[in-house]
């Protein structure tokens, strides 16, 4: 009996070992790998060969990279690695593990895009050095605070995107469901760059998933965006929980099933709080520079 | 042909080609509309985004054992196929017009690089069918729209402005160029493996 539960111990759970299996497919996959290559190349580019000339620039450009390359290529890659078992869904379904189980094993997966992110966060960090032009920048004009928060938001980012494609694939067979939910996502994203004049703008800006501080061309005028980001950070997380629970709730039974809707009912009304007080808490949209 | 075309036609996954066409439509219309603060270019490459999916997905074939099977080249049931592309064409190059000359947009520039990457994303779909893949619409597209979003948010090719929205004389160079080659490619890949004229030639 010893043994036998010794034994059983040393065995690794079978939602890592699925997250192991996926998690290979997930590297191998070719949107995956191009979006990887791209932010790999780009990030070089504007780190070392042409270094950008000032913190906000840097800033910016490795947070476009993160949620374009990791959030919106992690988004398209786990929607399809999510819904290419669907071939061979009776040989998927001998498996002796539930849905819920292979689920929770794709959104483990998802902390790769997360890992990659952080790492090329940390090379920006380090590596970069302004050129030998500078430009001032306006991050000297934000509280420190709000630039590492709008960071944090960029790595939640770079997780939600592809949780969210894992839900897309457990919920909607349609085969161009990914590409034209991905369209519609940095539509809504780049929407954001318009200015926050009122309550209504500053929440579609505080709503999405990915926005910038600052908004305007440098030559032209540039404006602080409305909204906190120290509510916004939460609410991203919030959006991250909801995906979460969005996908293991497909094919989710009895007990469970329940235990999964309240919870995510909670998270729902948490996510909208949040996103009220960051609209209605931080400071409303300035003008920073005008030429 | 008229007839002829109508069973390929009947064969096109229309449920993956009008949804994404739709999509596009709509954010064109809104952004030409002056809804998104004028057309900007940013939303009509979005738009034009959905649109390739819709039209690389005329080329997929869910049942494809059963239209091989019909007595017609490859070369005509995809240009049967390309019929039901065309509207989106025809279709982008009229926005294009419509368009030029506002916030300093150039028709001719739009309507050149649309056309291009549309017919490159055909010719890359077509490549993969004859590949063997049935069904290379959401490949294709899905790789087409990160390549979109890759030249739409940075300029990864130097100085040279691949999306371009204004007149430039490196894009007006690259379109035409794409636009041959893409031809080209679709010479070769709708060429039937086992045409009565190639396998002339081998003899």
């Amino acid at each position: 009996m010893t043994t036998l539960t010794a034994a059983r111990s040393t065995e690794p759970s079978p939602v890592l070992v699925m997250a192991r299996i996926e998690a290979g497919r997930l590297l191998r996959h070719p949107i995956f790998a191009v979006a990887l290559a791209l932010d790999a190349w780009l990030l070089v580019s504007s780190v070392m060969v042409d270094p950008e000339p000032n913190l906000q620039r840097m800033s910016e450009t490795w947070a476009i990279l993160t949620a374009f390359c990791l959030g919106v290529g992690g988004f398209l890659a786990m929607y399809r690695v999510t819904r290419s078992t669907d071939a061979s869904r009776e040989v998927v379904a001998a498996v002796p593990v539930d849905e819920q189980q292979r689920t929770l094993a794709l959104c483990l997966v998802c902390v790769i895009p997360l890992g990659v992110a952080v790492v090329s966060g940390l090379f920006t960090l380090i590596a970069w050095e302004p050129g030998p032009i500078t430009e001032p920048g306006f991050y000297g004009r934000l509280p420190w605070a709000d630039v590492w928060l709008f960071n944090v938001c960029v790595l939640l980012a770079s997780l939600g995107g592809p949780l969210l494609g894992v839900t897309l694939g457990r919920w909607w067979s349609w085969p161009m469901a990914g590409a034209v939910s991905a369209v519609l996502l940095v539509a809504w994203c780049v929407s954001t760059g318009f200015r926050t004049t009122s309550f209504v703008t500053t929440l579609h800006h505080q709503a999405a998933p990915f926005t910038l501080p600052i908004t305007g061309a440098s030559s032209e005028e540039t404006f602080r965006q409305g909204g906190s980001w120290w509510w916004r950070v939460p609410y991203v997380a919030s959006l991250c929980a909801l995906a979460v629970i969005a996908a293991l709730l497909h094919g989710a039974t009895d007990h469970r099933r329940t235990l999964l809707l309240r919870t995510g009912t909670c998270v729902a009304v948490l996510a909208i709080v949040l996103l009220v007080v960051s609209t209605l808490t931080g400071p409303q949209g300035v003008l920073l520079w005008r030429a | 042909m008229a007839g002829l075309a109508v069973p390929e036609l009947r064969a096109i996954a229309w449920g993956h080609v009008i949804g994404p066409v739709v999509v596009g439509t709509t954010l064109l219309a809104f952004t030409t509309a002056g809804l998104l603060d004028g057309p900007q270019p940013t939303f009509l490459w979005l738009g034009l985004g959905a649109l390739i999916l819709g039209v690389v997905a005329c080329l997929d074939e869910p049942a494809a054992m059963v239209t091989g099977a019909c007595p017609a080249t490859r070369r005509r049931r995809t240009v049967e196929r390309l019929l039901a592309a065309s509207p989106v064409v025809v279709g982008w190059c009229v926005l294009a017009g419509l368009v030029d000359g506002v916030n300093g947009l150039s028709g001719s520039a739009l309507a050149l690089t649309g056309t291009g990457s549309l017919l490159a994303a055909i010719a890359a779909a077509d490549v993969l069918r004859r590949l063997g893949v049935d069904e290379p619409g959401p490949v294709v597209g899905s790789v087409a729209l990160l390549g979109l979003l890759g030249c739409l948010l940075f300029q990864p090719i130097g100085g040279l402005v691949v999306l371009q929205a204004y007149d430039d004389l490196g894009s007006t160079a690259l379109w035409p160029a794409v636009l041959v080659m893409s031809i080209a490619v679709l010479a070769w890949s709708t060429n039937d493996p086992a045409s009565p004229a190639r396998t002339l030639r081998r003899r």
